[in-house]
C-alpha cells in the first residue's frame, strides 16, 4: 500500500506543519492580564480584559454577535450568521485560542498583555 | 456521395472502440461523481467538531482519488467539481461552498502533481491532499476575513488533514484495488 518515497512526502508535511506551528502559534499560558482580542474584517475592535464579566454585541454590515466575557472565558452566545458555528465553538481562555465566524467576518483572539516576557527556550 | 459515404464509414470505424471507450469513462466518471456527492452528505450529517471548525474527514476525496487513478485528472477534476456545486447547493452555503472550491482546487492540483511523479502511493498522495485542501481553506479565510492572526490555525488543521488524508486514502486504495478489472479502460497501480 506504500512506497518508499511516501516517508519522504511524509517527513516534508511533518515538517511544514512544524514550521506553522513554530510561525504562526502564539505565546502559550494567558496570564492574569490576559484579554480577548475582537477583529472584525481584519480591524480591531477593541481589547476586552478577561477579568471583567461583560456583554456586548459585535455589529458589521447587517451581521451581529454577542460576545460574552464571563468568569474569565470568552463566548459568542448569539450570531446571526446562519450556520451558528461560532457559538459551539464554546468558551475559549488560554492565549492563542480563537473563535472564527466566517460569515461574519470576526474573529476573536485570546492575548496576553504586552510581549512576551524571558526566553522562549531554556537550553540546558 | 460514394465518397461522402465512405468517409462516414471510415470514421465510423475509426471511432467506435474509442468512442466506446469514451462512454464508459463517462458512465464511470458519472457514478464515481455521485458516489463523491452521497459521501459529501454522510459528511455533512457528521457534527462538525465544536472546537476547531474544518476538521472533517474528506471522505468524497476517495471518490475523486480513484477517479483519477482510473480515469484521469480530467475526471477526476469533473468529479471533485461537480461534487462541490451540488453539495453546495443541495446542503451547503455559498460560503461553504467557496471554501470547498479554493480547498478542493489547491488540493487537486497538488495531488494530480504527485500522482504524476509516480513516486508516491495513493495512500500518501492523499495524506498531502488532506494538508493542501485545510491549507487552501485557512488561505482563504484569512483572505476573506483580512485577519492574519488566522494562520494559526494552519498547525491543527494541517495535521487533521494529515491524518484523515492518510486513512481515507487507505481505504481509497482497498477499494480500487477491488474494483472489477474491465470496468475501467486503464488500469494502473495504486
Amino acid at each position: 500500500m506504500f512506497k518508499k518515497w511516501d516517508i519522504l512526502l511524509a517527513a516534508v508535511l511533518v515538517l511544514l506543519i512544524g514550521a506553522s506551528w513554530l510561525l504562526f502559534l502564539p505565546q502559550n499560558g494567558a496570564g492574569p492580564e490576559a484579554y480577548a482580542l475582537v477583529q472584525v474584517n481584519g480591524e480591531d475592535r477593541g481589547r476586552y480584559p478577561l477579568s471583567e464579566d461583560t456583554a456586548f454585541t459585535v455589529e458589521w454590515d447587517g451581521h451581529r454577535n454577542l460576545v460574552e466575557i464571563r468568569n474569565g472565558k470568552v463566548s459568542v452566545t448569539e450570531a446571526n450568521c446562519g450556520n451558528g458555528q461560532c457559538i459551539k465553538m464554546g468558551e475559549i481562555d488560554s492565549a492563542g485560542e480563537m473563535i472564527v465566524c466566517l460569515p461574519n467576518k470576526m474573529v476573536i483572539t485570546v492575548e496576553s498583555e504586552g510581549p512576551q516576557q524571558g526566553p522562549d527556550v531554556i537550553v540546558r | 456521395m460514394s465518397e461522402n459515404r465512405r468517409n462516414t464509414m471510415e470514421n465510423r470505424r475509426r471511432r467506435r472502440p474509442e468512442s466506446g471507450a469514451l462512454g464508459r469513462r463517462t458512465a464511470v466518471c458519472g457514478v464515481l461523481t455521485s458516489l463523491a456527492l452521497a459521501l459529501s452528505y454522510v459528511e455533512a450529517l457528521v457534527p462538525a467538531s465544536g472546537t476547531l471548525p474544518g476538521i472533517k474527514l474528506g471522505l468524497a476525496n476517495m471518490a475523486v482519488l480513484v477517479a483519477l487513478y482510473a480515469l484521469g485528472p480530467g475526471y477526476a477534476f469533473a468529479v471533485n467539481g461537480v461534487r462541490i456545486l451540488l453539495a453546495g447547493a443541495l446542503f451547503g452555503t455559498p460560503f461553504s461552498m467557496a471554501y470547498a472550491a479554493c480547498g478542493g482546487l489547491v488540493s487537486f492540483l497538488g495531488m494530480w502533481g504527485l500522482q504524476k511523479t509516480k513516486k508516491f502511493s495513493m495512500a500518501a498522495i492523499s495524506m498531502a491532499g488532506g494538508v493542501l485542501h485545510n491549507t487552501g481553506q485557512v488561505a482563504v479565510a484569512v483572505l476573506l476575513l483580512n485577519t492574519t492572526e488566522l494562520w494559526s490555525l494552519l498547525t491543527p488543521l494541517g495535521i487533521a488533514g494529515m491524518v484523515c488524508g492518510l486513512v481515507t486514502g487507505m481505504v481509497a486504495t482497498l477499494v480500487y484495488r477491488r474494483l472489477p478489472k474491465g470496468l475501467l479502460p486503464q488500469e494502473r497501480r495504486a
